[in-house]
């Protein structure tokens, strides 16, 4: 099964800044792929068009073989976990175990089975200390940690990262490791960081500053100083 | 440095104001008490606030308020910093009326709005806000206006930390002694720099809602367990205070 079938994507934001362009690419069903490239070269552009949160100006998007359509957006949100680039958007409630409950609820589940849902996650993150917590009261790693909890809260088929471990310790880094290593569905995430990528990755796309692909293949790809150069990574 | 006194003041009420509606999670008696009763009886206490100019009825309220004060296990010091410079605030707007009518009626509305404002405080102190926002819809106010507070108290602190963060930006920039119209030029981009950079991260904020889920409503949590001593103290309190008002 195709996750997301991608022809000739192309965005344009309201100020008329190229976001991407001339983008194809299919990922299947367990693929862990990378996003790979400089600031601004539209990784997180491409994310938000993979998650149906934003629409092409032209080209088509099928995610899950399903159109980015109203009727299909509860499936979208119900199967696809959306971690966001700074936690800050991300996290909007007043307390920690408001921001765990969220999604859960707003997506019909009884209070009961939301706060059973949340435990197991906020246990493995060890965030149930901070249940009472606002959110922009907590570190940069805890964040992190609450917005990650959030998003698996219903064991999305499709998890997209938007750079899962920028600004954040080495401990929280290695356990977002960790989790990602045993994570068995379908991941497509954003970074600038090569070893991270070689650790849990086995599929590179790499996106050139004018916002195109430039080269896609697997982890070897990124033995190829060339290639790294020139998408400005090196 | 000429600067310095406005943007002080900028800061400062940029800090104050993105913890304001925040709560702090006091283990307060009153949240024994169910959200729905509480929100009536606060609202009774607000209307014997500013239904009178009579100052032997407002110094009655007050020291309602200081009793509540302290049964609440508030803090004094998150009072006081919540209350803030608020009374000066109300006074400076009722400046003019010193004039058009007396002293006495401008200091004896201040007091009354203090008063008022204050029992609010009170209330969000001591009541988690997605409480406060079931009781609203329990109350069947449409969901448009309960929504509309939602989104106020998830994006005052957006808006007030974005605020802060241009203006230490700025501050850490910043070399020399400029002229005033060079400072006035620049507060105009600066305010120009606020609203697009809250416009775009309350984009971003929106886009976030989305992947989580948000329908365009907001869902709804359970009341707490129904406690009938605390609910029947309450109660008696709010009847006690308004007999007391109307007495006096």
């Amino acid at each position: 099964m195709n996750i997301i079938e991608a022809s000739n994507l192309e965005y344009v934001y309201p100020d008329k800044t190229l976001g991407i362009k001339n983008f194809s690419l299919n990922i299947e069903e367990s693929e862990r792929v990378v996003l790979l490239g400089s600031n601004g070269c539209g990784k997180s552009t491409l994310l938000k068009l993979f998650a149906g949160l934003i629409k092409p100006m032209s080209g088509s998007i099928k995610i899950f073989e399903k159109d980015v359509i109203r009727e299909n957006y509860l499936y979208f949100r119900k199967n696809i976990g959306f971690l966001f680039q700074n936690p800050d958007d991300f996290l909007f409630n007043p307390t920690v175990e408001d921001e765990l409950l969220y999604t859960p609820m707003q997506l019909g589940f009884s209070e009961v089975e939301a706060k059973n849902l949340i435990a197991e996650n906020a246990n493995y993150f060890g965030i149930e200390k901070l249940y009472e917590k606002p959110p922009f009261r907590l570190s940069g790693g805890e964040k992190k940690r609450v917005a990650l909890a959030c998003v698996l809260q219903l064991n999305p088929k499709l998890l997209i990262l938007d750079e899962p471990t920028s600004n954040i310790d080495g401990k929280t880094r290695n356990k977002i490791i960790e989790f990602l290593k045993e994570y068995k569905g379908t991941m497509i995430l954003s970074t600038h960081e090569i070893d991270f990528v070689k650790k849990i990755s086995n599929k590179v796309v790499l996106l050139s500053p004018d916002k195109e692909i430039l080269k896609l293949g697997g982890i070897e790809l990124l033995e190829d100083i060339e290639y790294l150069e020139a998408a400005e990574i090196l | 440095m000429k600067y310095e006194p406005i943007e002080a003041l900028l800061k400062s009420a940029s800090q104050y104001f993105e913890v304001f509606f925040i709560q702090e999670n006091i283990k307060s008696p009153i949240r024994l008490v169910d959200t729905r009763i509480g929100l009536i009886g606060f609202l009774i206490l607000v209307m014997l606030s500013i239904s009178t100019f009579s100052p032997n009825k407002l110094f009655f309220i007050l020291f309602n308020l200081f009793l509540l004060i302290i049964l609440s296990k508030i803090p004094v010091y998150l009072y006081i910093k919540r209350v803030g410079l608020m009374p000066l605030f109300i006074f400076t707007i009722m400046l003019p009326q010193v004039f058009l009518s007396s002293l006495e009626y401008a200091l004896l509305f201040t007091f009354r709005v203090f008063l008022a404002v204050s029992f609010l405080i009170v209330f969000t102190l001591t009541t988690p806000f997605k409480e406060i926002l079931n009781t609203l819809r329990f109350y069947k106010i449409p969901e448009i206006l309960v929504l509309t507070l939602s989104f106020t108290y998830s994006y005052t602190y957006l808006v007030f930390n974005e605020l802060y963060r241009i203006l230490v930006a700025r501050e850490s920039r910043r070399f020399n002694n400029k002229s005033y119209r060079k400072i006035w030029n620049e507060g105009g981009e600066l305010l120009g720099m606020f609203f697009i950079k809250v416009y775009e991260r309350g984009e971003d904020i929106h886009l976030a809602r989305i992947s989580r889920g948000y329908n365009h409503m907001a869902y709804q949590v359970k009341f707490e367990k129904f406690n009938l001593v605390p609910n029947l103290i309450f109660i008696f309190y709010i009847a006690l205070i308004t007999v007391g008002w109307v007495i006096i």
